[in-house]
């Protein structure tokens, strides 16, 4: 194996011991839940009718720690992709590019060792939030076995609890494969890195205010066309494992194509252009839209003012940028 | 032998370098010289296989750079800026090359460093930026290149290491026979070290000869009159200066500038030597005018 791959595991490994300390961190940080779960169960065993807990709750628990971990994990592998494809000196960057490695071999490897190194890191944190909860848990599901109606085993509780990490991790595969893309697409920057947590994480907002800027046009078929929409996609999802299957196989076909824009990729102008330069007036357009429905639905559910105003206002900032990206498109 | 065959290179729509034709001998040490932006360095970075030409193609003995990690092995790269990771210290930097380069000599960098004197445990970003000019040296020798590009080697040096590099890259085309094509600014280096040069201009080669040839294209007569003629009625001058009552005249070799100024009777005419930098200079203005 040659010095830059290496390098990069070196790279990797680091980025999967400091994550390994977040795990702990996050673990000990969302651990008082289960303590004081089990303190309470134990008083309250006396009164057994009177318990509020249920063996869901485990789960809830579960679902925290994961997002946790998904956020720092995102963050870290973020920063990790920064680490090897800008080096932060375009003069390191010129002189990785002169070294006698085949370029689709250089692609493919970081590509490979950043989704070894995450699935290392999820294997080991939900391994490591498995063996720390084993006893607590064991004690809390006898206290709740004992009084509640729930028919859930602990086999069944922890084989939800798989399926979930599944999910995440499917989940987290997807969007580490979007920053992939985007980052080939983009440019090797941090506006690279940014684009998909602002495009995921605008989504909900921005069916929000869409949902209501429709509502109040009064625009009721558009607003059960989306609908239907939704639901047939979602219904298309009958269980986790058909839904992680898709995750992984949409991840895989972003990772190739991230890996052919890679190869397309003019090193020359390696930090400042697009690709493609119709993905840059679409990407602007996406992200207008999401900023200005994010803002519409933001202040409406806020203020509670259902006025026209703000639909004016809507429209005219998505006209005028769309103007405006016209007018690049055009010269 | 190194070809470079009508290579163009762009930046979105700007033509940074423009149907380039250059071919270097084993051997040889090539030349190129231009003003800031002129594509000096874009050329270098096609010539490295760092970018990829639009048009044209460059080849090393009839083999493609770009992206062939075999011709490249055979290519030493050193940069007009520091280009290594910061972060290491020297003696990773030299354990990192010998994992990448399979004729890295590692006995050939510690020999080299006798003369330049680096403390391998210092890391990249601790030494200064001559010491990382020799660094980036000395790691290229050591790989034992067929062809060593060299973008601005001497700028940030003292007189002692420009001396010693330009020394050092003098014994290794006569050792070795490898070919180097080298950028400067400090177009006496070049005088000295250069076979061949390329003056580039806007992205194009605007005049390509040896040294000698080059320098005996143009003509330098110093001149001086009783009474001052008008000389804008001389022809196909590139250049006219004076000192007092001396004036300079410069033209290209192959007009008739002698007779010309013969025909104006002056008191004294004397062909005088002129440097590459002057050859450069007027040969610039001359285009830009």
């Amino acid at each position: 194996m040659n010095s830059l791959y290496k390098s990069y595991i070196k790279k990797s490994l680091i980025l999967i011991l400091i994550s390994i300390f977040f795990s702990f961190l996050g673990y000990y940080i969302t651990k008082d839940f289960l303590t004081d779960m089990l303190s309470n169960l134990l008083n309250a065993s006396q009164r057994a009718e009177e318990n509020f807990y249920s063996i869901y709750d485990l789960e809830g628990h579960y679902f925290n720690y994961m997002s946790y971990i998904t956020l720092i994990d995102l963050l870290f592998m973020a920063l990790y992709l920064l680490s090897i494809y800008s080096y932060r000196n375009k003069n390191v960057v010129n002189f990785v590019l002169h070294l006698p490695i085949k370029r689709s071999q250089d692609n493919l490897t970081k590509i490979l060792v950043a989704v070894v190194s995450l699935t290392l890191i999820f294997a080991f944190q939900i391994l490591m939030y498995f063996a720390l909860t084993k006893n607590i848990y064991q004690q809390i599901y006898e206290l709740l076995s004992k009084v509640s109606h729930d028919n859930l085993t602990l086999d069944m509780l922890y084989s939800k609890l798989f399926n979930k990490s599944l999910l995440f991790y499917g989940a987290f595969l997807l969007i580490f494969s979007g920053l992939f893309l985007s980052i080939n697409l983009i440019g090797k920057n941090i506006l690279a890195l940014i684009t998909p947590f602002i495009l995921v994480l605008g989504v909900p907002y921005t069916s929000s205010g869409i949902y209501l800027f429709l509502k109040i046009l009064n625009l009721n078929f558009l607003v059960n066309l989306g609908r239907n929409i939704t639901l047939s996609i979602f219904d298309n999802f009958p269980n986790f494992q058909f839904t992680i299957i898709h995750l992984v196989i949409l991840s895989i076909i972003v990772f190739a194509i991230s890996f052919v824009c890679a190869l397309k990729l003019d090193n020359a102008n390696i930090n400042n252009t697009f690709l493609f330069k119709p993905i840059k007036y679409i990407l602007n357009f996406c992200v207008t839209i999401i900023i200005s429905f994010s803002v519409y639905y933001i202040l409406l559910s806020n203020i509670q003012i259902e006025n026209m105003l703000f639909n004016v206002f809507v429209l005219a900032f998505i006209a005028i940028t769309s103007i405006k990206l016209l007018n690049n498109l055009i010269n | 032998m190194l070809s470079i065959k009508n290579v163009s290179k762009y930046y979105d729509k700007f033509k940074a370098i423009d149907n380039i034709n250059i071919e270097v001998e084993d051997g040889k040490i090539h030349g190129l010289i231009g003003e800031n932006g002129a594509g000096k360095t874009t050329l270098i970075h096609c010539i490295a296989g760092i970018y990829k030409s639009n048009e044209g193609e460059i080849t090393l003995d009839g083999e493609t750079i770009y992206d062939n990690p075999d011709v490249k092995e055979q290519i030493g790269y050193v940069a007009d800026s520091n280009q290594y990771f910061p972060d290491f210290k020297i003696k990773e930097l030299v354990k990192f090359y010998k994992g990448i380069y399979k004729n890295f000599d590692e006995e050939k960098f510690y020999n080299l460093n006798e003369l330049f004197n680096l403390d391998v445990n210092k890391k990249v970003k601790q030494i200064s930026k001559g010491m990382q000019m020799r660094l980036s040296l000395m790691l290229n020798l050591s790989i034992n290149p067929k062809l060593l590009v060299l973008d601005e080697p001497t700028s940030g040096l003292d007189v002692i290491s420009k001396k010693h590099i330009m020394d050092l890259l003098i014994q290794e085309v006569e050792q070795r026979n490898c070919s180097i094509v080298i950028s400067s600014h400090h177009l006496s280096e070049l005088e000295l070290l250069c076979d061949d040069i390329s003056f580039i201009q806007n992205g194009k080669i605007i005049h390509q000869n040896s040294v000698d040839g080059i320098k005996n294209n143009i003509i330098k007569y110093q001149v001086v009159f009783d009474n001052t003629p008008n000389l804008n009625t001389l022809k196909d001058v590139l250049n006219v200066e004076n000192i007092g009552c001396v004036y300079y005249i410069i033209a290209n070799r192959d007009s008739n500038i002698k007779e010309q100024i013969k025909a104006l009777s002056p008191q004294i005419i004397e062909e005088v030597g002129m440097s590459l930098e002057e050859v450069f200079i007027y040969t610039s203005i001359k285009k830009e005018g």
